[in-house]
């Protein structure tokens, strides 16, 4: 009796222990972890709109099909001038979700695309991050040569109103020629990575299932308001928040 | 001493290729340089914290329940690099994926710590963590270098061969499984060669 | 019917396109070192099916109704492998005294499993997210990706231990011989396994 006391007891302490230990951890990581996924979000901000425009975080707190986070961007040489939206965006791809996000513009043309988070296999669904770099690595100094990742890349002024084809004859855009490229666009169309069909409709079917719809709600692709006033009521709303919080819903959606 | 010790650990008692320990990890994580590293450094943090405190705490440790409180033990050090690895480097942590969680099952880890660290002193289980661990990265960087030469014409990311058309099968699993098998294979005729 | 889609995707992709030892690369331990005879790898099949499911089931519950509920999910880890070395152990001592006989049979192979990743694998992959339907999974498709993990790791190990029971009788070159050989056997499984990628319902 004695020796089960014993063991379980050690058991018990060590776990404690352990948990104690872990718990400590999580404690003081909580907020560089918190912060690491704001500057990744911060970064695929910065990537899906082009440079020069200023981004304001939304929330949509109304019913409807727009997701309860999303972005607007403003050009920054026109406060009344609407750049744009991003929204978070995901599609099943071969092994599990591919989350992503897509900046459009109010036409409904791509202006970027960018992936959060994927699970696809090394080598084939993998590359969709794959930067077509020329560098070797016999000479690996002389700076950045401009290369970007090529599948996000085709997909940029592509519409998302229409839907966006697979061109099954066609693979790896980045070794296309020009001209071939300029053809895929004008047929809204991207190629695929070779062996990865799946990672590819994920894309492609997620932005014609969601894109259009958001963008038809929040105001029929065109400029909802400007950039002051949605500054002027976000700053209303902040101190609404802080005093009172009963406002919820009417504060939410600005563009109503 | 430290040299005899280096050369047990990367080559006389090689985790991965002499003892085939912590097979899992070795050719899930292969697929790039940067990936065998990480996975390499993770594990060897890992082995050397779980070691050290194994051994001081061994005397205490009823014989029965041993292997649950080294589970345990190993367990916390996983939990605690996840945490870090998720703060301080987050691509490693999205790249890695569920493998990092999975340290704990690597065998390796539990098997030094039953075979090792129950029966010596802190200092002698902390060196030999370190240079198992280290054994397990070298093991590591050699099958992710040729996987990752084979099977995308890179290193690091970078280009190695002007022209080389890189078979992709190289980086899915039956990559692996051939790689590890002729790095083996050689390792045997080196040591035939030696013998005869 | 919904969920019985879901459940035949989860079997499928489980078992042969995301085998767990030829795709995944879990397990492997006991892949290598339980298949030089047929008798034992259906053992060992059978044990590691067995204790995958029962697991899944656990870890399940824990997950919902503990971890989350509690949000500690950064102590998900050390508790699941917590759960799977005392539910191993128990299981042996619930099985030596109800139904000896399969103790004889199965009841070497239940210490080994302890460090089995494929059964941490299994419980950590359960609580993400569900490939098929983007949302967590449910108890019964935690269950059924367990049995189905573990049926697809005991074709493995049986069709290894077919082949290699035949490798002993082939020349193989000296270098080669043993784990090597073995290695590059899994490997043209793997590649035959490939083959089911194509399978694909993917596309819902």
């Amino acid at each position: 009796m004695g020796d089960i006391i014993k063991l379980t007891l050690t058991l018990t302490i060590i776990s404690a222990i352990a948990g104690l230990a872990i718990g400590v951890v999580n404690d003081k990581t909580k907020d560089k972890i918190a912060a690491q996924q704001e500057q990744a979000r911060l970064e695929a901000l910065e990537t899906v709109f082009p440079e020069g425009v200023r981004i304001v975080e939304m929330k949509n707190l109304g019913a409807g099909v727009v997701p309860d986070l999303y972005w607007i961007a403003f050009d920054d040489s026109a406060d009344t001038v609407l750049a744009g939206y991003a929204f978070e965006v995901s599609g099943i791809g071969y092994a599990g979700d591919i989350k992503f996000m897509v900046g459009v513009g109010i036409d409904g043309n791509i202006l970027g695309l960018t992936v959060l988070d994927h699970n696809e296999t090394p080598g084939l669904g993998s590359r969709v991050n794959e930067i077509a770099s020329a560098k070797y690595i016999w000479y690996p100094v002389g700076g950045d040569d401009g290369a970007k990742p090529w599948f996000k890349e085709q997909f940029v002024g592509l519409s998302s109103l229409k839907p966006i084809i697979i061109d099954r004859n066609l693979a790896e855009w980045h070794k296309l020629d020009e001209r071939t490229q300029a053809n895929l666009r004008n047929n809204n169309a991207v190629t695929i990575i070779t062996g990865s069909t799946i990672t590819t409709e994920a894309f492609t079917r997620a932005i014609g299932q969601h894109i259009a719809g958001y963008l038809e709600e929040l105001g029929g692709y065109c400029c909802p308001a400007t950039r002051k006033e949605i500054e002027a009521k976000k700053a209303v709303e902040a101190v609404a928040v802080e005093t009172n919080d009963n406002e919820d819903n009417d504060t939410a959606l600005l563009l109503d | 001493m430290i040299a005899k010790e280096l050369k047990r650990g990367i080559i006389t008692e090689n985790p991965i290729l002499i003892l085939a320990l912590g097979l899992c990890p070795a050719l899930a994580v292969s697929t790039s340089v940067k990936n065998g590293l990480g996975m390499g450094l993770a594990s060897m943090f890992v082995l050397a914290c779980s070691n050290v405190i194994i051994s001081i705490i061994k005397a205490w440790i009823p014989e029965k329940v041993r292997i649950p409180c080294y589970i345990v033990i190993i367990a916390t050090f996983v939990s605690i690099l996840q945490l870090l690895i998720k703060a301080y480097t987050p691509a490693l942590d999205s790249q890695l994926g569920i493998f990092i969680p999975l340290i704990v099952v690597n065998c390796m880890i539990l098997g030094r710590a039953e075979a090792y660290a129950s029966k010596n002193n802190p200092v002698h289980a902390l060196i030999d963590g370190f240079v198992m661990g280290l054994g397990f990265t070298v093991a590591l960087l050699i099958l992710s270098g040729i996987r990752e030469f084979l099977g995308s014409n890179k290193l690091l990311d970078l280009l190695v061969i002007p022209g080389f058309q890189p078979m992709t099968a190289f980086i899915l699993a039956p990559g692996g499984f051939f790689v590890i098998a002729l790095v083996m294979g050689v390792i045997n005729y080196a040591q035939r060669k030696k013998g005869a | 019917m919904e969920s019985i889609t879901s459940i035949i995707q989860i079997s499928i992709a489980a078992v042969l396109i995301q085998n767990f030892v030829l795709a995944r690369f879990l397990g492997l331990c006991p892949f290598f070192g339980v298949s030089k005879k047929l008798s034992s790898a259906t053992g060992m099949g059978m044990a590691v099916v067995f204790v995958m499911t029962v697991a899944s089931m656990i870890t399940w519950w824990i997950d919902t109704a503990l971890l989350m509920a509690l949000n500690v999910e950064y102590l998900r880890t050390i508790v699941f492998i917590l759960v799977i070395a005392s539910l191993v152990q128990l299981l042996e001592m619930i099985m030596q005294k109800i139904t000896p006989a399969l103790y004889e049979s199965l009841g070497i192979f239940l210490p080994l499993i302890t460090t089995n990743c494929a059964i941490l694998g299994v419980a950590i992959l359960n609580a993400g997210v569900n490939n098929f339907t983007g949302n967590p999974f449910t108890f019964v498709e935690s269950t059924i990706n367990g049995i189905a993990s573990g049926i697809g790791f005991t074709l493995a190990l049986v069709l290894m231990a077919g082949l290699r029971e035949r490798l002993e009788l082939a020349d193989v070159p000296k270098s080669l011989d043993g784990l090597p050989i073995a290695f590059i056997t899994a490997g043209l499984m793997a590649l035959a396994f490939l083959g089911f990628s194509g399978l694909s319902f993917f596309a819902g």
